[in-house]
């Protein structure tokens, strides 16, 4: 399987007509963008905005973040098996993309849908400041602010705002279809050979408890047993995120921006074989199911002749359990692993030096297993201070820290001190930074 | 002291000398999916493997029961 990916930089973005892409710099036509968006009667109202790293702006409700990718030569369809697109699998042939730039949900969560959803919360990225600690301060954005009907039940929910995103990224990658791409990258897993080790990446990938939501494998966002996956699918948006849980490990960005699939590529030829990436799922309900899909998912890795494994996970709490039992499963079989982790006192939303130097009173993994030597850390995202007044605010006015109180908003402009106001998890988006993209070191802490 | 778990590896790990097995994270101790008399039967034997446990000393941590 061979997959040219063909890179479109954005460096600059407009509100105009014609829309089109020219030499780094993207005009995006509203009105066609409002009428792609309405494009469903679900949907009530949009605001298009554009926002870019630096500025004194803050983005609230973010629910998704999608990088635009067209397939221009090849089977199947970007992002395969959401909003409608075929199941075909995807992986070879030509695709475009924009990179630095996505396109990005916003929308409040309903009210009844904050009350079912506790992973439907509120979140932030700030452009600027003290706050500007993830990838996400880093991108340029065109901000859809959508308005539902009032009384959508959750999937539908869903669906139409995924729906409305992924028309207008869909419709600005056609923009670059038929150019030849500034930069243009081949990828193809090397044939293994005998003198180097065959790695395998275990991607572990939350699933939801709350059907029909979370992160998709094609679409499929259910509990399942392990799959094998070429990156080359991954890198065309064969796992993908929906618009109602923020926990920063579902972004669709970040799943095709994943800087571990990038690292392995580097060295596939080199001085390993990358095998593929088994997906195996994470939170199930029972120990008996985290520990079959942590046994199958050694079998797997077995049955590929594995000798080394990166095993990565993309969420928090008691998914670390069949993680754990996996990498524990994997040392047994003579499988050397190398875990790459955030480190889950991530209920820290204010970085103090102290605080960096001892960790909070919680231990940095809720559970771990003899067998797991080899951690890497990625640390816990969270800003020095207290976050500034923003002259702007993109995608609502208000947020609501406590999903317990929906009816306790703070208004979104002012200043915000996340350790008086946000006693559970940070709203920062993507302070669990489990693939290692944010702005801080360890010379920060 | 004894804990009803759906995940005993972690009790263990919190220091938990006696750990009943539970069922799911969602309904540890019963299961909604199955008619209320086998329901019912399910939840008394997991309470009736806490007092069990209760009453047993041990000499290093236990798990008791296998409901999941």
């Amino acid at each position: 399987m061979e997959l040219a990916l063909g890179t479109f930089p954005v460096e600059h973005v407009t509100l105009g007509s014609p829309p089109g892409w020219a030499g780094g710099r993207l005009v995006v036509d509203p009105a066609r963008v409002r009428a792609l968006v309405r494009d469903d009667p679900r949907i009530r109202e949009v605001a298009v905005d554009v926002v870019a790293p630096g500025e004194p702006a803050r983005i609230i409700h973010v629910r998704d973040i999608i990088e635009p990718r067209i397939k221009v030569d090849g089977p199947g369809h970007t992002y395969p098996g959401i909003c409608g697109h075929p199941v075909e699998t995807v992986g070879a042939g030509v695709t475009h993309r924009y990179a630095g730039f996505g396109v990005l949900i916003a929308s409040e969560a309903l009210p009844h849908i904050r009350r079912t959803v506790s992973a439907a919360t509120d979140s932030l990225i700030d452009m600027s400041g003290p706050g500007a600690v993830t990838v996400y301060s880093t991108l340029r954005y065109l901000v859809l602010t959508i308005t539902t009907a009032p009384d959508l039940e959750l999937t539908e929910w869903n669906e139409a705002l995924l729906g409305a995103g992924h028309r207008v990224a869909a419709d600005l990658a056609a923009l670059v279809r038929g150019q030849v791409p500034p930069r243009q990258t081949r990828y193809a897993l090397d044939r293994p050979a005998e003198d180097r080790p065959r790695v395998v990446h275990v991607h572990t990938l939350n699933a939801s408890m709350v059907p029909g939501i979370g992160t998709g494998i094609y679409g499929y966002t259910r509990h399942a047993l392990p799959v094998l996956l070429h990156p080359n699918e991954i890198l065309d948006g064969a796992i993908a995120g929906d618009a109602v849980v923020t926990y920063p490990g579902k972004c669709s960005w970040l799943h095709v921006n994943n800087p571990a699939l990038q690292a392995l590529y580097a060295r596939d030829g080199r001085d390993v074989s990358w095998l593929g990436s088994v997906v195996a799922r994470t939170r199930w309900g029972s120990l008996r199911e985290k520990q079959l899909s942590a046994h199958q998912t050694v079998k797997t890795a077995q049955m590929l002749g594995a000798q080394g494994a990166l095993v990565t996970w993309n969420h928090g709490g008691n998914d670390l359990l069949e993680v754990m039992l996996t990498i524990q499963g994997l040392e047994r079989a003579g499988i050397t692993t190398t875990f790459l982790t955030i480190e889950s006192d991530i209920k820290v939303v204010r970085m103090t030096p102290a605080l960096a130097e001892t960790g909070s009173a919680e231990p940095p993994l809720l559970f771990s297993v003899p067998e797991a030597r080899a951690i890497v850390s990625t640390g816990t995202l969270a800003p020095a201070e207290a976050l500034p007044a923003m002259a702007r605010v993109v995608g609502g006015t208000a947020v609501v820290f406590d999903q317990e109180r929906p009816d306790d908003r703070t208004p979104a402009a002012g200043p915000l001190d996340l350790e008086a106001l946000s006693g559970a998890y940070s709203p920062i988006f993507g302070h669990f930074d489990n693939y290692g993209l944010g702005a801080q070191s360890y010379f920060d802490y | 002291m004894a804990v009803i778990s759906a995940l005993p590896p972690l009790a263990l790990q919190a220091g938990a000398n006696r750990v009943v097995q539970g069922v799911k994270i969602e309904h540890v101790c019963g299961d909604p999916s199955l008619p209320p008399d086998a329901d019912r039967a399910l939840r008394r034997s997991i309470v009736e493997q806490g007092l069990r446990a209760l009453t047993t000393d041990v000499q290093s941590p236990t798990v008791f029961g296998g409901a999941g």
